[in-house]
């Protein structure tokens, strides 16, 4: 039924392939990561409280690439190793599909230093990170050896108990100041497109689709639900970017590091106080899809472009991410770490519209040689 | 390095294949001779032949009133005379080893005649002692049918087939266990169910490899799909009731012979919090009842975690209200939360446990004594804070509320790696539990099918009767999990055909 | 199973139990629940004191009992290790509820406080800060109430005052104004009277100094400057005698008017109101009656506000936000010039009071 069966190494058995109506809940959970608890402060370094503007851009922008990965896809794609082989031949696409392993590997990796540096400021200073780091990634291995099928599952569930924290925003409203997002532009159009690039930074993860893609069942049914869940995302983003703008004044959010966590301090209930704690515990859930599609994606390429065991390479992975993980620690290595994986995410966004251009050429080049 | 891991897998094909199978007729009679109940006799009357039978498994009735008078006043010479002559139903003559075998050691009377070595003649005398249907002990519901499961599986048959009189209803019997040979019968209802999954069930109860199958919960076990889980995936219900809605939704029962239960299959997890007092009362009412279930096992597993993570670690999440409560009853406690709750949970344990191997008045009494005394002593003796005492009181009796008994007992252990967790991170540890339950749950499959399923798989349509149970009429279709073969259960538009006002 | 995975297993336990994060129960910490800062004496820059609820055992819990800890220091977090100098129990400032400040403190500023306030990941942004006319000391160990302990009293006494006529303030709320362009916050007087606390006033701040005060008769008509709120009270005199009015209902408007080049503002005040005390007021109540009491009412606010006004010009603060306000309105806005031109820039207070009920007695 499915098209892409016919190429060597896409053919998924059907048991192990997901419904369309699923990549909502993937490309949700994977753009909704550890960005959020904290991206406020640095879109508001560049664009002040216009930076809900640059949300929406972002959010725009980010509807345009999922429209060229579908058109990356559909045309006889199947996912970025195919692509990269028709396009730049066995080595180079071999290579390239390399790289891109290595920053959806980065990414989960990122996720991860940063989840453990939220933990040990906002709850346990004194935490053993390194044993910390090896349950975790115990965890990850432990779901992602369950295969696309428990991811998806994951997501699920990490979308839904993500949902009743979103609720909360009503009490950082309650306490806010609704004037602070009077429209006002005062901000030059290319401040603004900074601060969106800023922002683009937190919506990574849609990338992944050119990975799973193969993984959908009735794939062309699925584009709705991609653009779905981007414009859920983006929702997501613009209304807490516009809560913690009620909540702070500019200049204090410019100086608080976790925007989110902060809003959740005044969350206030009977029997439980100091919400932030459950929140953080809570975005366990969040997370962890996250850093399990990063990993699973990372060694699917692994595995598509070696003709090794996937499970190997989930191993190996596993054991190589311990000690970087554990490592890593303090503010000021993790913010450059999350500076730089930003960019480079960044351009591998840049990156997806030109493929389609070159693929595009390349099909004419080879349609006409065939003539 | 993952070498030392292939060598258990060496084959050992050395093993009989059965133990109960001799190679020739005499060789069997000489084995069975060795027994006191086994008695053999010739008849030198107007009929000569050979009598053998098993005196503790036959029927000495039909013995006496059948077979030996009409053996005794007719002039018969060859089987096959007396066959038609003895009046009993199913007499039948045969040589294969096999089926006399079985046959004699289920109770059947073995005639011979001398003119015929190898053929033998088989008479029905089964005697079925067997208790009287009672009422379920461990489902007890309030309004419903009170009949539970027996130990012999004809009469449980009998039980689902008076309730489901239909033809499709089919029954398969197998023979499980190498040297107990139990009759194992899987139930379905041709047309409703779905045939990969029936031989599913039945391919996997023919590869059980074990010599003793006692119970169902044996099957359970050995069918399971990942017998490394607490989370049982085959439903085991005593309820004759409950297997017939089962089995007109379209899943398959295994009834084991000697065994009070039945398993249904494929199952969900939320099945398990599901009683049938649920399909008894109105759809709000039912609702409710299942959500306050659901709830209760939530607050089971999590509360005594959560008071050990937020008394540990995030004591500022406690209200000043509160605060005060918690701090003044656990101010002279000598032992940190952890210790203090493990105590508390081992003792409640230990009181259910014992409770449960005391004869029934004794073991009431015992929980209460044990309850009362032993809780109101360790308060005062300052080994536990009252607050605790209250919590662990409640998830205990919460635990109680699951409608099926093998899910109350993974409740009873899974809260332990929770405590685990809270201890060593608090809230964030709970979380890291959670998840790999629920990671665990994704992956787990019961007869091949999604076992966390309405959740995931999302099917919306099967959460009709889930976390709540939707009223009849828009319980049009049979749940997606079985993918029965014949998903509608009633005709949609004749059910949703509205009237006017004073039509 | 091998003996290889058992021994991983085993080991994986021994790893988690070291993994534990060192920590003491509930009730092993000494939970600080109100800290005060006064002046240094030989010892130190600033002297803080703490008071530390001491739980009994279950029967004696209705009473409150308390630890009194004073120690001299040179900065807010040497406190707390000097402090720990005196406990026998590690002290926990999570539960840090009121934080208050001695007169003399505040009006030399109180910025470090903020710092360690605003930075610290532990402590509630619920909580009140408070300056005290008197000593924090003395305020904090003189105990209130048999069955409270003095932080909960505070507490109590503050967020039960929010609720009525004083503006409502926390921890959020005063770095919101501290930091805030056009924005100046205030926090609420406490003075001590004999065996009680009262609030006596607001104490306006510009960048973490104390400039000036209000008195306790006043704070209804900044609270309806400020924001909208339903309750609270406010008493005139009327003819021969007072009458009291119960508010049920106020909202405020502010709006930009004027040039960009010289600005004004206008302060709209609508106020739906009840009066139930009218002692020595000889008339019946009539509509008459009633403007005649509307009118006194506005005539009242109305020079309590423009005296408010010239006072925050005068000083150089704008606890009211209407830089903040004018900053969400303005293309560009200029700091520094409003800050220029807000001294002399035309502000104007209206209000309209409406009486719709006089009580169930005529």
């Amino acid at each position: 039924m499915n098209k892409l069966n016919e190429i060597e190494g896409l053919n998924i058995s059907e048991n192990y392939l997901v419904s369309p109506f699923y990549v909502f809940f993937i490309i949700c959970t994977m753009q909704v990561g550890i960005g959020i608890l904290g991206f406020e402060r640095y879109l508001v370094e560049t664009a002040g409280f216009d930076a809900w503007i640059s949300v929406l851009v972002a959010g725009g922008f980010l509807q345009v690439l999922v429209w060229v990965m579908y058109r990356l896809l559909q045309n006889g794609g199947g996912d970025i190793v195919h692509i990269h082989k028709q396009v730049f031949g066995k080595y180079i696409g071999g290579f390239l599909s390399l790289l891109f392993a290595i920053y959806a590997l980065l990414l989960a990796f990122d996720v991860m230093i940063t989840f453990i540096e939220v933990i040990k400021v906002w709850m346990f200073p004194g935490l053993q990170v390194w044993i910390f780091a090896f349950v975790m990634i115990g965890l990850v291995y432990y779901i992602v050896s369950g295969g696309f099928r428990v991811l998806t599952g994951i997501a699920l569930i990490s979308i839904v108990i993500g949902l009743p924290i979103l609720l909360l925003k009503f009490f950082p409203i309650q306490a806010g100041h609704t004037m602070n997002i009077y429209p006002n532009i005062e901000h030059s159009p290319m401040q603004i497109m900074a601060a969106a690039k800023q922002s683009a930074l937190s919506f990574l993860g849609l990338e992944f689709l050119l990975i799973f893609y193969p993984f959908i069942k009735d794939p062309h049914k699925s584009k709705k639900w991609a653009h779905f869940a981007v414009f859920y995302t983006t929702m997501l983003y613009f209304i807490s970017v516009l809560v913690t703008f009620v909540y702070f004044s500019e200049e204090q959010l410019k100086q608080v590091v976790w925007g989110t966590i902060s809003t959740w301090k005044i969350v206030e209930f009977p029997f439980i106080e100091r919400f932030e704690y459950v929140g953080i515990a809570m975005w366990l859930y969040v997370i962890l899809p996250n850093v399990c599609i990063g990993i699973w994606g990372a060694t699917r390429v692994m595995k598509r472009v070696f003709p090794v065991k996937q499970i190997h390479f989930l191993r190996f992975t596993c054991i190589s991410l311990f000690f970087p993980v554990a490592l890593v620690a303090g503010r000021d290595p993790i913010n450059a770490i999350n500076n730089f994986i930003g960019t480079v995410g960044f351009y591998v966004l840049l990156y997806i519209p030109v493929l389609l251009l070159l693929k595009t050429i390349t099909d004419k080049v080879r349609k006409r040689h065939e003539h | 390095m993952w070498k030392w891991m292939r060598k258990n897998k060496k084959k050992q094909g050395d093993q009989k294949p059965s133990y109960n199978e001799s190679d020739t007729l005499p060789e069997f009679i000489e084995v069975l001779g060795k027994s006191e109940d086994f008695i053999q006799f010739e008849l030198d009357g107007t009929t000569r032949c050979t009598v053998s039978y098993l005196k503790t498994m036959s029927d000495s009735k039909i013995l006496n009133r059948s077979v030996l008078t009409t053996l005794n006043s007719h002039d018969l010479h060859s089987l096959k005379e007396i066959k038609e002559t003895i009046p009993v139903e199913n007499v039948l003559i045969t040589d294969d080893l096999k089926v006399i075998q079985t046959k004699v050691m289920f109770g059947y009377i073995m005639i011979q005649v001398k003119s015929s070595v190898d053929k033998v003649l088989l008479v029905p005398a089964v005697s079925l002692e067997s208790r009287d249907v009672g009422i379920p002990e461990v489902e007890f519901s309030v309004v419903g049918p009170k009949e539970a499961f027996v130990e012999t599986i004809n009469t449980n048959i009998n039980l689902i087939r008076k309730r489901l009189p239909l033809p499709q209803l089919t029954v398969k019997e197998l023979q499980v266990g190498k040297m107990t040979s139990t009759r194992t019968a899987v139930i379905y209802i041709d047309g409703v169910a779905d045939k990969d999954n029936v031989d599913t069930v039945t391919q996997r109860l023919q590869d059980i490899e074990y010599d003793q199958l006692v119970d169902s919960s044996f099957i359970t076990q050995m069918i399971a799909d990942n017998s490394n889980s607490p989370f049982p995936q085959l439903l085991d219900t005593e309820r004759p009731d409950r297997v017939v809605s089962n089995l007109a939704e379209g899943k398959i029962a295994i009834l084991v012979d000697g065994s009070p239960h039945a398993l249904t299959c494929p199952t969900t997890v939320v099945e398990f919090f599901g009683a049938s007092d649920d399909y008894y009362l109105t759809w709000h009412l039912a609702s409710v009842f299942r959500l306050i279930r659901l709830f209760a096992v939530i607050f089971s597993v999590l509360s005594t975690p959560l008071y050990v993570a937020v008394l540990t670690y995030h004591f500022e999440m406690i209200p000043p209200e509160l605060m005060a409560t918690i701090v003044s009853s656990r101010s002279d406690i000598p032992f940190p939360p952890i210790l203090e709750v493990i105590i508390l949970e081992l003792t409640i344990e230990l009181l259910r446990e014992a409770g449960a191997r005391l004869p029934t008045k004794i073991g009431q009494t015992i929980g209460i004594v044990g309850g009362i005394v032993i809780g109101t002593a360790a308060v005062d003796a300052g080994l536990t804070s009252n607050v605790l005492l209250i919590i662990v009181a409640l998830s205990a009796l919460a635990s109680f509320t699951t409608p099926v008994y093998q899910i109350g007992n993974t409740i009873r252990l899974i809260r332990f790696p929770f405590l685990m967790g809270a201890q060593l991170w608090g809230l964030v540890g709970v979380s890291m539990c959670m998840v790999f339950y629920i990671g665990h749950l994704i992956k787990l499959q019961s007869i091949g099918r999604p076992f966390f399923e309405p959740l995931y798989p999302l099917r919306f349509k099967d959460l009709k009767d889930a976390f709540i149970r939707l009223p009849f009429p828009k319980q049009v279709e049979r749940p997606v999990l079985m993918r029965s073969e014949d998903p509608i259960r009633m005709n949609k538009d004749r059910v949703k055909a509205k009237r006017d006002i004073d039509e | 199973m091998n003996i290889k995975w058992k021994f991983f297993v085993l080991l994986c336990i021994l790893l988690l139990s070291a993994g534990c994060v060192p920590s003491k129960s509930v009730e092993e910490n000494a939970i600080v629940q109100i800290s005060g800062y006064d002046r240094g004496g030989d010892g130190g820059r600033i002297k803080g004191t703490v008071s530390i609820p001491q739980y009994g055992k279950s029967e004696k819990k209705t009473a409150a009992s308390e630890l009194y800890l004073t120690v001299d220091a040179n900065s807010i977090k040497d406190v707390e290790k000097e402090i720990q100098k005196q406990s026998s129990k590690p002290i926990s400032i999570g539960k840090l509820a009121v934080t208050l400040y001695s007169m003399e403190l505040a009006e030399e500023g109180i910025s470090d406080v903020i710092d360690v306030l605003s930075r610290d990941a532990r402590l509630s942004r619920n909580m009140y800060l408070g300056v005290v006319d008197g000593q924090t000391q003395d305020l904090i160990e003189n105990g209130y109430t048999q069955d409270e302990t003095t932080s909960k009293h505070l507490q109590g006494l503050i967020e039960n005052n929010i609720h009525h006529n004083f503006p409502s303030t926390s921890l959020h709320e005063f770095l919101y104004a501290y930091y805030a362009i056009g924005m100046d916050p205030y926090l609420p007087i406490l003075a001590q009277k004999e065996s009680f606390v009262e609030i006596s006033g607001i104490g306006f701040f510009k960048k973490g100094k104390l400039v000036t005060t209000l008195s306790d008769a006043k704070v209804f008509t900044f609270k309806m400057m400020k924001e909208n709120f339903t309750r609270g009270m406010q008493d005139l005199p009327f003819q021969e005698g007072t009458i009291m009015l119960d508010n049920i209902g106020s909202t405020v408007d502010y709006k930009l008017t004027g040039t960009n080049e010289n600005p004004g503002l206008e302060i709209n005040v609508k106020l739906k109101s009840e009066v139930n005390e009218m002692v020595g007021v000889e008339e019946k109540p009539s509509p008459q009656l009633a403007e005649e009491m509307e009118d006194a009412f506005v005539d009242y606010f109305k020079t309590n506000a423009d005296e408010m006004i010239e006072l925050f010009k005068k000083e150089g603060i704008d606890p009211l936000g209407l830089g903040h306000f004018a900053k969400t309105r303005t293309r560009h806005f200029d700091e520094k010039r409003w800050e220029d031109l807000y001294p002399d820039m035309d502000i104007q207070f209206d209000v309209d009071v409406e009486i719709t009920e006089y009580g169930i007695f005529s």
